[in-house]
């Protein structure tokens, strides 16, 4: 704990200029990921969309959030279920990533039928907007 | 509102002092929102699984998304939440009426995002772009359905989180008119904050997956 009130925590107001900055940053970088997806970059897209928005989950957490001047247990609790998270997908991407067969969704296998009616080649049905 | 009457708060008789029961109360707030995040964090594991194994319908799909729409939602719920910790501010200042006004700005942005999302909603549903077996417009992917079954539970119970959060700062208006917030006692508003930053970080993450597939 780098503040020197940390007896008197909830007396400490934050300088306005964090909270202005912060707000600053989340538009630029909300600028940045849509200017991104209008290019095709391939995977590097979701990517790059995904690090923006860690970047702008870290400001909203730090700084609005006022984890930046938080208590510690505060911040191992909520620290905590982002390490359970990452398990979370760690073990369910470790068996879907690396599966060799995908049983696809068709009525033989699970007697489910999709609701989808197939665009047909000349161009008929209509792709709504 | 100069001579607003502050009412004093009494701390509960099983906390040592005022600090003592804010850091509680803070920490009971953390928690759940651990919970919420595990919550919102399964559904981003079923989202993930659903774009692995259908990346063409995903591209496909995000397309009938407008991304305009989610963009300017985004611009919404970022300043919402920037009048909300002004308004947690406002009231650390003893500023009541400022504290007021921040908190009527965050619920009149919170229903701009619901009016934009109630946009998009009914053009999914004219279109019959829904999930599952509601699904009834044409595709090229036969995997579509997936994609707005996603789209409308992770979209919904965001919103609904919205819907929650404008019930919250509606009593969070009473009570501030009341005189119950000032620099020794925010507690409320500052926890209401907290969700309401914690429903902000949902959003950043639902709009470059939903609205910017690539």
């Amino acid at each position: 704990m780098a503040s020197h009130n940390t007896d008197h925590s909830h007396h400490f107001i934050v300088p306005v200029h964090y909270y202005i900055g912060t707000f600053v940053s989340l538009l630029v970088l909300t600028f940045i990921t849509v200017l991104v997806a209008q290019f095709n970059f391939g995977a590097a897209n979701l990517v790059v969309a995904m690090i923006v928005a860690v970047i702008k989950a870290g400001l909203v957490v730090s700084f609005f959030m006022g984890m930046k001047w938080d208590k510690g247990f505060n911040r191992v609790a909520f620290l905590g279920s982002l390490v359970f998270l990452f398990i979370f997908f760690l073990l369910t991407f470790s068996d879907v990533l690396f599966r060799s067969y995908r049983s696809p969704l068709e009525a033989t296998q699970h007697d489910i039928k999709s609701p989808v009616k197939k665009l047909l080649p000349g161009g008929e049905g209509h792709t709504p907007h | 509102m100069t001579n607003v009457r502050y009412k004093e708060h009494h701390v509960a008789h099983h906390f040592a002092n005022a600090g003592h029961e804010f850091d509680s109360a803070k920490l009971g707030m953390w928690v759940f929102l651990v919970t919420e995040v595990l919550f919102f964090g399964a559904l981003f594991v079923a989202y993930g699984f659903l774009r692995w194994s259908y990346p063409e319908m995903f591209l496909e799909a995000h397309r009938l998304l407008s991304w305009k729409m989610g963009a300017l939602n985004t611009l919404i719920l970022i300043s919402s939440s920037f009048t909300m910790v002004m308004g947690v501010r406002s009231a650390q200042l003893n500023r009541v009426r400022q504290t007021a006004m921040y908190l009527l700005a965050t619920i009149l942005f919170s229903f701009g995002f619901l009016g934009v999302k109630a946009v998009e909603y009914s053009a999914k549903i004219h279109h019959g772009l829904l999930p599952a077996k509601f699904f009834t417009a044409h595709g090229a992917s036969e995997h579509l359905h997936l994609f707005f079954g996603l789209y409308f539970t992770m979209t919904g119970l965001h919103g609904l989180h919205v819907i929650i959060g404008i019930g919250l700062m509606i009593w969070l208006l009473f009570r501030n008119a009341r005189g119950d917030f000032h620099s020794e006692y925010y507690t409320p508003l500052e926890m209401v904050g907290l969700y309401w930053h914690f429903v902000d970080l949902v959003w950043i993450f639902l709009f470059p997956l939903f609205y910017l597939v690539g």
